[in-house]
């Protein structure tokens, strides 16, 4: 038996020749040594003792007149002595974690992130010239002395962070958004929408149009240029103005029409209790026509598509599987009334779509056109609306970016 | 007449002779096991002879092949073809 124990703090076989072996057996006892593997072959006796007994059993071999050597050792204190005698496996590890320890003390690599416009290569440069490259010592980065330099150096950047993380460098970097290129001529006040003008108020630039005119989409109705300070406000001579950006208040008088129409008889299809089914294979684009449906040229079909699934997982190969409900056609007849209500109804959906939230409305019409005679019913709306139709170049530009 | 007192206790309570006054205990698992607990020394030993010092005198075991796989202040384990085992 040799458990964990003995194994760790070592044991030694020894043989005991001469003497009084069980006086040294008794001796050991009375110790405290544990013994084991006794044997003997009536002159010799061989047995197992912890090391660190062995250590103290001189004594007791003197005084029972043996002679005891060690036959045989086991355990970790005589592994370790005999690796230790190796001195490629100790100074290999400690080399090892000394190579370890020297190359971390240097930089490894250098990144740059949050850059678009400005080129890395530029920022590895100014990083570079401030201590901060592949090979440099981490101890003798510093970072906030490179952030303030590269900052200097390179004026398209806003912000500028240097982190160390271990033997990596992280330069990060927010660029400065480029203005919008302001044009030669700052803006005009534009029509949204025909319509007539009812009122013009000039926040700035000048009014080309006048409460009263007709104006067209597109039509300029307030120029983006103001005479400079001290001109008379007529005078609109290039060089003695200045150019604005245009603002003001242009509501006009707006119409809108609309359409909208009711069959006085419909057919809707209604569900048999018939179904044809189909299956497609779909592999990536390709699909292939697994089973085909008969379908009849005369019969009507509402149809569903099905894609095949197990358990949400998403294959390369689907198959869909496509349901053809058999119908059957229903005719169903409403009064003139009905209809002309569900006209109009439609027609005025189709107007109030495209009146904006903030007009005001300040006339609705309904005419039916359609004869008395007509299987169908169709009406036209109109409305009349007093609202906002300038569109400035602040808010053209909003609408551009939204 | 301490020795008898904690016999009585023992007996009393239940208890076995070898906990309360250090009697040997000796348990044989077949032929070729022997465990001796409670044992005061060893008085000879060969290959075929094993005297044990116990409480109540001498333990003589004779066999072939006797060996003690472990000895302890306390125990003696021996292993070996066991033949013969008597008190002296």
């Amino acid at each position: 038996m040799f458990d964990i124990g003995r194994y760790r703090f070592g044991a030694v076989k020894v043989r005991i020749s001469g003497g009084w072996i069980e006086r040294f057996i008794n001796r050991c006892l009375a110790a405290g040594f544990c013994l084991w593997q006794i044997k003997t072959d009536g002159s010799d006796t061989t047995l197992w003792m912890r090391l660190d007994d062995f250590r103290r059993v001189r004594e007791i071999a003197s005084d029972s007149h043996v002679e005891v050597k060690v036959i045989e050792r086991r355990g970790c204190p005589f592994l370790m002595r005999k690796l230790l005698r190796r001195k490629g496996l100790v100074v290999g590890p400690m080399l090892f974690l000394l190579l370890i320890h020297i190359f971390t003390l240097f930089v490894w690599q250098v990144d740059v992130v949050g850059n678009h416009a400005v080129d890395s290569d530029e920022i590895l440069r100014l990083a570079s010239e401030n201590g901060i490259h592949v090979g440099a010592l981490c101890s003798s980065v510093e970072p906030r002395e490179a952030e303030q330099a590269i900052m200097a150096n390179c004026g398209r950047l806003v912000w500028c962070g240097v982190r160390k993380e271990g033997t990596r460098i992280v330069v990060e970097v927010v660029e400065k958004t480029p203005r919008r290129a302001q044009p030669d001529h700052a803006g005009d006040v534009v029509a949204r929408t025909d319509g007539v003008l009812t009122e013009l108020i000039v926040l700035s630039g000048t009014a080309v149009k006048s409460s009263g005119d007709t104006v067209k989409a597109g039509d300029t109705l307030i120029i983006g240029v103001e005479p400079r300070y001290g001109e008379l406000a007529d005078a609109i001579d290039m060089e003695a103005t200045r150019t604005v950006g245009a603002k003001g208040i242009a509501r006009a008088r707006v119409w809108y029409e609309g359409y909208g129409e009711v069959p006085l008889e419909t057919i809707k299809g209604e569900r048999t209790q018939r179904a044809i089914y189909a299956v497609d294979v779909q592999m990536g684009e390709r699909s292939f026509v697994w089973q085909s449906a008969e379908i009849s040229d005369a019969a009507m079909y509402e149809t569903e598509k099905k894609i095949v699934k197990w358990r949400n997982q998403i294959f390369p190969v689907e198959i869909i599987i496509h349901i053809y409900y058999e119908c059957e056609p229903i005719s169903t007849a409403i009064s003139r009334e009905e209809a002309t209500l569900l006209a109009k109804e439609r027609a005025w959906q189709s107007v109030a779509e495209r009146i904006p939230k903030d007009a005001e409305v300040k006339e609705r019409r309904s005419d039916i056109i359609s004869e008395e005679s007509a299987s169908i019913v169709r009406v036209r709306a109109l409305a009349e609306t007093i609202e906002e139709i300038g569109i400035g170049p602040d808010s053209a530009k909003t609408e551009t970016e939204e | 007449m301490k020795r008898k007192r904690w016999q009585r206790v023992g007996a009393l309570l239940d208890i076995p002779d070898d906990v309360t006054m250090n009697v040997t205990r000796i348990t044989m698992v077949g032929r070729h096991h022997l465990l001796i607990e409670n044992h005061k020394g060893i008085i000879e030993y060969t290959s075929e002879l094993l005297r044990i010092h116990v409480d109540e005198g001498e333990l003589f075991i004779g066999g072939v092949g006797l060996s003690l796989s472990v000895i302890e202040p306390e125990q003696v384990e021996v292993q070996g073809t066991i033949a013969v085992m008597r008190y002296v």
